[in-house]
């Protein structure tokens, strides 16, 4: 219990010192971090801006635009997390612990060398967790809203025509070669850094493609692939391996994937594994040196040994460059030009990430803790907001959602980055303190340090895992987004919605309606509520209205729900046919269409308490006579 | 130690006040570029031929000739409670007026347009209430508005095929 104890001990205090140290660094930078964010927010209104022009004239130019975007927005995150280690003293700790000549590191020379490294493992992280996606989302909202719903998506898809999947093939090669055949005139072009940005936005181009349309084509294969013969062949092979197993045992394991491992997957990836992730890109930004130092950092292994797999591939191959001759030169250098680029970033990431790990659970675990409360709060008060505003049509989202931006973008990541600049410096303190030779971890906690790696004792390790996913899954259930907001009325009390107004009068039942001459039974029951709209305002919005009881939801028989001209006020029986065992408590919900069909944001819905009882059904009329031309008069 | 040979980021740190002006002003630029493009968003603004004027295109020329009040239609229909109805007489030349033309008429009244009512049919029962090919002569359509809406009746809207849909100003006689 005591160990328990100490361990949740350590846990808090290196979050309160993680939480520390952000709150300073914040303190002593606000105005350049500010800045940086204010012009990554800028650049990111001004692409979307641009690209909602450009989406109607060309589509295929919208990629390079996000993509400039993208790359801009990742500079100065980037900036940022650069800003932030140099302030936080990392370079200089690092020096003081080289065991070579010290070399000045090229990411503090140039912004570019920078962005080289670090832009396409962050344009992989924004593309697994859905970054760039929401990106080319917001996009088609606003471009759809702006420009009519046009078909974006579908015009950058290569399955739509063979000119589409032609000109995406050779864009994908085209920018393939262009990124391998630019690296050797970099150095000795007259516009280095010119030419170096270009690299980057061709990088982040080919992200996009990939994004945007090359996933059609696997989604095609896929489709393509399961009307296969060997579809069906690998169905029979699994049947066969699990025909063994009872049926019961299967329903079981599934019904156990569905409830526990289905969640604790989300869980696993989006609460505990993201955050460690973008820890590990932050490493990136920090310098290759500096896990080169954290090799030698590891206790008893010689940084000279080659542990991992790739790693011996990587040895070996430089040993058979050096002696390699004739055409096996030539391959060399093709494996060189092939995979160099993943050599020098997806690998340092990976070992960034290995790093991260070691630095015990108590900062693990305070990490991913801060992490989480970061991401939650900001979530929190973009929900709060759109609650203060209450309930708009789509237009009026669309119109405020830059200045919305402002909250995420510029305060709530302007947060995170410091928090993740801070808490990348304290896991090289961490080991700094535990190698014990004679250099000065910069960040220290109150509590005294780890002594071991992550391989301590189980208990305390469980102890504070235990805590985090604890933490971790209540933040998960709290609400990630609004659905409507309700204003209750009951009957024959009108009611705005949005620029109209509405109304329902008690309901009636019956058992069959005639409606101009003509007699409809049902085997249900039909619920007829006369239903008032007035349209005081100049715009032709639609209103519907649907029959809502528990989780069923009925729309209106017929003509449907009466349309308001502008300037004019409706009265029509509007008739739902009801499943009799939901009539009672049910109640009318209407929403307003807006501007857009197919567009909706958080907006206002108005919920008619209808007051049926559950004697309501053994009421009903057996013929009842249905008005359901509007009766109009001016509003 | 020159200024280009200094890290960027003790450069950017050193700079930081005018980075952070540089930035404020970036980002009142972009809001207001996004409120100005916003606001003009899905407004439709038409043409509009002054009062008494003829507009013409290849298809024909319409003036707007007089708009009236009247309490009820030549077939006795009256408007809804709180409502008028609008009768609009253009003088058209229709000469030149192809086959498979349309004319799409709504009375305008300020923010508000109003369809014309179907099946109206004028008391001269040779006045046009379409726009026919080789016609010429009055073209008389009638509108529904609510009372209030009387005074900022400023003119009608005229969509034909081929060209951009004008604003006859006028004003009720």
């Amino acid at each position: 219990m005591a160990a328990v104890g100490n361990s949740l001990i350590q846990l808090v205090a290196e979050l309160y010192s993680l939480i520390r140290h952000t709150a300073r660094t914040i303190a002593r930078l606000w105005a350049p971090l500010l800045a940086l964010m204010l012009l990554g927010w800028a650049t990111h209104q001004v692409s979307i801006l641009i690209a909602t022009e450009v989406s109607t004239v060309w589509p295929w130019g919208v990629i390079v635009v996000l993509a400039v975007g993208a790359v801009i927005q990742l500079a100065t995150i980037v900036a940022v997390l650069r800003l932030v280690a140099v302030d936080l003293g990392i370079p200089k700790m690092l020096a003081s612990a080289s065991l070579r000549e010290a070399v000045s590191d090229e990411r503090d020379t140039s912004l570019v060398a920078l962005l080289t490294i670090t832009v396409l493992p962050f344009l992989g992280m924004y593309v697994a967790f859905g970054y760039l996606q929401s990106y080319a989302a917001e996009l088609a909202i606003v471009a759809g809203y702006r420009k009519g719903i046009g078909d974006l998506l579908g015009a950058l898809n290569p399955l739509e025509s063979s000119t589409t999947m032609v000109v995406m093939l050779v864009l994908l090669a085209t920018g393939y070669l262009f990124k391998k055949l630019i690296d050797p005139w970099l150095e000795r072009s007259r516009y280095p850094l010119l030419l170096g940005m270009v690299q980057i936005v061709v990088e982040a181009c080919l992200a996009l493609l990939v994004l945007l349309g090359g996933f059609r084509v696997y989604q095609a294969f896929d489709l393509w692939l399961s009307g296969r013969r060997v579809a069906a062949w690998w169905d029979q092979l699994i049947a066969v391996i699990l025909g063994p197993i009872p049926d019961a045992v299967q329903e079981l394991a599934a019904s156990a994937w569905t409830t526990i491992g289905g969640p604790f997957w989300t869980l696993g990836v989006n609460g505990l594994l993201r955050p460690l992730l973008w820890l590990a890109m932050a490493g990136l930004v920090f310098g290759s040196r500096v896990l080169t130092m954290a090799d030698l950092w590891r206790v008893g292994e010689p940084v000279t040994e080659v542990s991992t797999r790739r790693e011996r591939l990587l040895a070996r191959l430089q040993s058979e460059s050096e002696t390699a001759q004739g055409v096996r030169v030539l391959v060399l250098k093709v494996q060189s030009k092939l995979w160099g680029g993943v050599d020098g970033t997806i690998i340092p990431a990976w070992q960034s990430l290995r790093l991260v790990l070691r630095a015990g659970w108590p900062f693990v675990g305070a990490f991913i803790l801060g992490f989480t409360v970061l991401e939650v709060a900001g979530q929190q008060v973009d929900l709060w907001i759109a609650r203060l505003i209450g309930g708009q049509l789509v237009g009026v989202w669309v119109r405020l959602n830059p200045f919305l931006d402002l909250v995420q973008m510029v305060l709530v990541m302007g947060i995170t980055w410091v928090f993740l600049g801070v808490a990348y410096t304290r896991a090289l303190s961490i080991f700094a303190a535990r190698a014990g030779d004679g250099v000065t971890p910069v960040l220290t906690p109150d509590a005294p340090n780890p002594t071991r790696a992550v391989r301590a004792r189980w208990v305390p390790a469980l102890a504070i895992i235990l805590v985090t996913v604890l933490v971790v899954t209540g933040a998960a259930q709290l609400p990630s987004k609004l659905d409507s907001d309700v204003a209750h009325a009951g009957v024959l009390k009108a009611v705005d919605l949005h620029e109209q107004r509405v109304a329902a009068a008690a309901p009636e039942f019956a058992k069959a309606i005639t409606i101009r001459g003509r007699t409809v039974t049902t085997n249900q029951i039909f619920v007829v509520v006369t239903v008032m709209v007035s349209n005081p305002g100049p715009h032709a919005d639609k209103v519907t209205a649907h029959f809502v009881s528990g989780s069923a939801s009925y729309p209106a028989w017929g003509t449907g729900t009466p349309v308001a001209p502008p300037g004019f006020r409706v009265a029509q029986d509007v008739v739902f046919e009801v499943d009799p065992a939901r009539v009672a408590g049910g109640h009318l919900s209407f929403s307003a269409m807006g501007e857009s069909i197919l567009l909706t944001g958080y907006q206002k819905t108005v919920d008619i308490d209808l007051e049926i009882t559950p004697d309501a059904v053994a009421t009903a009329h057996d013929v009842l006579e249905v008005y359901d031309l509007p009766d109009r008069e001016a509003a | 130690m020159s200024d280009e040979s200094r890290p960027w980021v003790e450069r950017l740190t050193h700079r930081q006040w005018k980075l952070l002006a540089l930035a404020v002003a970036v980002a009142v630029v972009v809001s207001a570029a996004w409120l100005w493009i916003a606001t003009g968003d899905r407004k439709v603004s038409y043409p509009v031929v002054a009062a008494g004027q003829t507009y013409r295109t290849p298809d024909g020329a319409w003036t707007l000739a007089h708009m009236q009040t009247v309490e009820a239609l030549p077939d006795g229909y009256e408007p809804v409670k709180g409502a008028v109805f609008v009768i609009v007489d253009v003088q058209a030349d229709l000469t030149a007026f192809p086959v498979g033309g349309f004319c799409n008429w709504k009375l305008r009244a300020g923010e508000y347009e109003f369809l014309s009512v179907v099946g109206y049919l004028p008391k001269d029962r040779k006045t046009l209430t379409t726009c026919q090919p080789g016609g010429t002569g009055v073209i008389s359509t009638a509108y529904e508005v609510p009372q209030k809406l009387l005074s900022s009746v400023d003119g009608v809207v005229l969509a034909t095929k081929g060209q951009p849909t004008t604003v006859l100003a006028g004003r009720l006689g």
